[in-house]
């Protein structure tokens, strides 16, 4: 008798159970669907079975109450729910800390806010760090877009590998299909990262051609058809233009590239590239020593010096990998945002040195990208396929075989006080300038480095797309100044500490215990 | 009103008439002063090996802040030790008048279950403001060595009244379902359990539960406040719990009026 009554609640906890294990999983697998229908079944039956005493029960006023209550209260529980729903879509957060350390930049509000989709950070980290964590749950909160996860990709190798994470502490914003690596995970990395996953426009690869450039379509080892596919693959479109056909450079969302031209150019087209970066374009130029193209003059403007060199480089490093003494290698960099965690050999088969003029005009800041080893030189006069180097006439080595250079362009409209000094100004714009307000240029020294037989090679096609990442970043270069590390310091002598504890520890509690003490003595009286 | 709040100061001073009291706030004050002290003494250690480098540090060193490394850490010990001692402090206040027999004239008096039950709440919340009131002290001290950032301070003691409250109330609700205070106490920290760990299986579960289990989790929320962040779904959450505790408890105290 007793089992038939314990049929319902038998059969209710079936169903809760059921229920309980798919919502965990947020799935209907086969096991939960049984549990809910028969211990659903179950229940009925058991009602059906103990119906008197199942009418008698409902009669009864403390059942009323009772479901009167759980009405009551489910009813308050969807309110406070509802209510903090909706706050929670409208949070809002006041840092109370003197530095705001815990709010996000106005720059980082803002693209917060902008964002349409979802987007997930995640955090690949052994453990989860506090800073990193504060940060995120920060960008978490402007936004119910925004989530954040922590993942050991140790603990998760097959998520580490889908999103080739080589090192700890890597975030990959993630929206939609795409995605950002973010390997510094600072908030200024983070929201250039979010900037640039929130772009509509795509970045597009212009290789210039005409003059028996590089040609990002042709498989063969002297193509760059292993370079497109490297940039398709970080979602830029590459695409060919010829400058005598085509009016300008378009300066939206473009990267300019020419990759070995073995010929002049002509005077328009020079005129086009020059207004082009003018406007704030970028381009990347990669120039081999054989055959000069006399871009010497139009570079020296920008404070690049092309040497009329080969570099030669005696180390001796290369044959370990079978590069002779004309394959200058290069194994370490100064610091610069294209080459800031590079840490793997390059090298530039047949390179001619490209050196930053300090001497430039106007704002441009030039700087070099990477250099030779020591012993190597930039040989001027190459005879009978023997090299030496002479004092005097030869550039000295380390030989600096890339340069990078920047400077600031005005709003069109504008009248920037340097308009006399920016290099090549002839007043006529092109179609606007960029948004960016930074023009960007990369000389090196050879082309020969990023072409398909050398393009898979130790880190010449990572150079190679981090140069083109560099010139591609359009948005406002958003310098966050990371919050001025607080120096809150106590100093205290030993006596001091001393008492500090025993305040602390001793004086305290024991004031406690002797009111504690005092009162029951009260009492007794 | 004027019955609740003259409950209310019934039950505060009766606090301080029972030994559980003096006991539970001289154990908690050598606890938080040990804690506070072991901060700051590691803190007064690495500040002094800082100063002597004076070196500036880079990328992830966190800054020799003291509201990091002794304030912070302080609250969250706070946090932890409600959890231990609220149960203590609630099991009292129901429990013990069903177990003396006061209940009776608990029961049959003519303050609503909501004066008696908001009654015990306020007692219960003004006895925790005494025991934070000490650890006052352990500010000043600080303020006086250094100059710690006191934002931070404020919404820290805002999140302990806040959490405090919000356990006190489920703390209340649990010791008014038995008469027996130590399955009270159990009980309770079961519940506490529960609740604190909660937070832990939102990663584990899908999507949407798992949004609604990681704000569940009442420590992620005083967490921004020791940190020094108000935020306002902190504040909707905790004033939430509250309010639903009080509502359980006076349900269940009615309950009990109807039976006798």
């Amino acid at each position: 008798m007793r089992l038939v009554g314990a049929l319902p609640v038998l059969g209710l906890l079936l169903a809760v159970v059921g229920f309980g294990w798919s919502v965990l999983l947020g799935d209907w697998p086969m096991a939960a669907r049984l549990l809910v229908a028969g211990g659903g079944v179950l229940f009925l039956v058991g009602l059906f079975l103990n119906l008197e005493t199942v009418l008698r029960l409902v009669r009864r006023r403390s059942t009323l109450y009772g479901t009167n209550t759980v009405i009551v209260l489910l009813l308050t529980l969807g309110i406070l729910f509802l209510v903090n729903f909706l706050v929670a879509r409208h949070d809002e957060r006041f840092d109370l800390t003197a530095s705001g350390r815990f709010s996000l930049a106005p720059q980082s509000e803002r693209v917060v806010r902008a964002l349409e989709d979802e987007v997930e950070f995640l955090a690949f980290f052994k453990m989860r760090e506090k800073q990193v964590e504060d940060l995120l749950k920060e960008y978490a909160a402007l936004s119910p877009r925004v989530s954040y996860r922590f993942i050991d990709p140790d603990e998760e190798p097959s998520l580490a590998r889908k999103y080739d994470i080589k090192q700890y502490g890597t975030i990959v914003i993630e929206r939609g299909d795409r995605q950002e690596k973010v390997s510094n995970p600072t908030e200024e990395h983070l929201s250039r990262a979010l900037i640039k996953l929130s772009r509509e426009e795509v970045t597009t690869v212009y290789f210039l051609e005409g003059h028996g450039e590089r040609d990002p379509q042709v498989p063969e080892r002297n193509g760059y058809s292993e370079a497109r596919k490297g940039l398709e693959d970080e979602q830029y479109q590459v695409e060919t233009l010829n400058l005598v056909r085509a009016d300008s450079i378009p300066i939206q969302g473009s990267v300019a590239v020419v990759a070995g031209p073995q010929t002049p150019p002509f005077p328009e087209e020079l005129e086009k590239l020059k207004r082009y970066l003018n406007s704030g374009g970028r381009a990347l130029l990669l120039l081999d020593p054989e055959p000069s193209v006399g871009l010497a003059e139009f570079l020296a403007e920008w404070g690049v010096q092309v040497g009329k060199d080969v570099v030669i480089d005696a180390s001796g490093v290369g044959r370990l990998f079978g590069a002779g003494p004309d394959i200058p290698l290069v194994t370490s960099y100064p610091s610069h945002a294209i080459t800031r965690d590079f840490r793997v050999m390059t090298f530039f088969p047949l390179a001619r040195s490209v050196t930053p003029d300090s001497d430039v005009r106007g704002e441009a800041t030039a700087q070099s990208l990477f250099q030779t080893s020591p012993s190597s030189w930039g040989e001027v006069r190459l005879e009978n396929g023997r090299a030496k180097f002479d004092e005097g006439e030869d550039v000295e080595g380390p030989v600096s075989l890339g340069v990078a250079v920047t400077w600031r362009v005005g709003k069109e409209g504008e009248d920037s006080a340097s308009s006399e000094e920016r290099p090549g100004d002839d007043g006529s714009g092109q179609e606007g300038t960029s948004t960016s307000g930074e023009a960007r240029l990369v000389v090196v020294g050879d082309s020969d480095f990023a072409s398909n037989s050398y393009f898979g090679s130790q880190g010449n096609g990572d150079l190679f797309l981090n140069m083109v990442g560099w010139l591609a970043e359009e948005e406002e270069l958003i310098a966050i100044r990371p919050k001025a590390p607080e120096n809150r310091q106590i100093f205290m002598t030993a006596t001091q500490t001393r008492m500090v504890f025993a305040f602390v520890v001793i004086v305290l509690p024991l004031l406690v215990v002797v009111s504690g003490l005092g009162v029951w003595w009260k009492r007794r009286k | 009103m004027r019955g609740l709040l003259t409950l209310a100061r019934r039950d505060f001073t009766s606090y301080f008439v029972s030994p559980v009291a003096y006991v539970v706030g001289a154990v908690f004050l050598i606890l938080s002063g040990f804690v506070f002290y072991g901060n700051l003494s590691f803190f007064l250690g690495i500040s002094l090996e800082a100063l002597m480098r004076s070196q500036a540090g880079g990328g992830f060193m966190p800054p020799l802040n003291v509201n990091e490394f002794v304030i912070r850490p302080f609250f969250g010990f706070l946090a932890f030790s409600f959890l231990g001692i609220i149960p203590m402090l609630t099991m009292g206040l129901l429990a013990e008048e069903k177990k003396r027999g006061t209940e009776e004239l608990l029961l049959t008096s003519p303050l609503t279950s909501l004066q008696l039950v908001g009654g015990k709440f306020l007692a219960a919340l003004g006895f925790l403001g005494i025991l934070l009131f000490p650890t006052v002290t352990y500010q000043i001290i600080m303020l006086g060595f250094g100059n710690p950032d006191t934002g931070p301070m404020l919404a820290g003691y805002l999140g302990a009244l806040l959490l405090g409250g919000s356990l006190i109330s489920l703390g209340l609700f649990v010791s008014s379902l038995t008469a027996n205070q130590i399955i009270a106490v159990i009980l309770s920290y079961g519940l506490f359990l529960i609740l604190w760990v909660i937070g832990f299986f939102s990663e584990q579960v899908g999507e949407a539960f798992g949004a609604i289990l990681s704000y569940l989790s009442i420590l992620e929320h005083y967490e921004d406040f020791s940190k020094g962040v108000v935020d306002l779904s902190g504040l909707a959450f905790f004033v939430s719990m509250i309010l639903f505790g009080l509502l359980l408890t006076v349900r269940s105290i009615d309950s009990l009026r109807w039976r006798s």
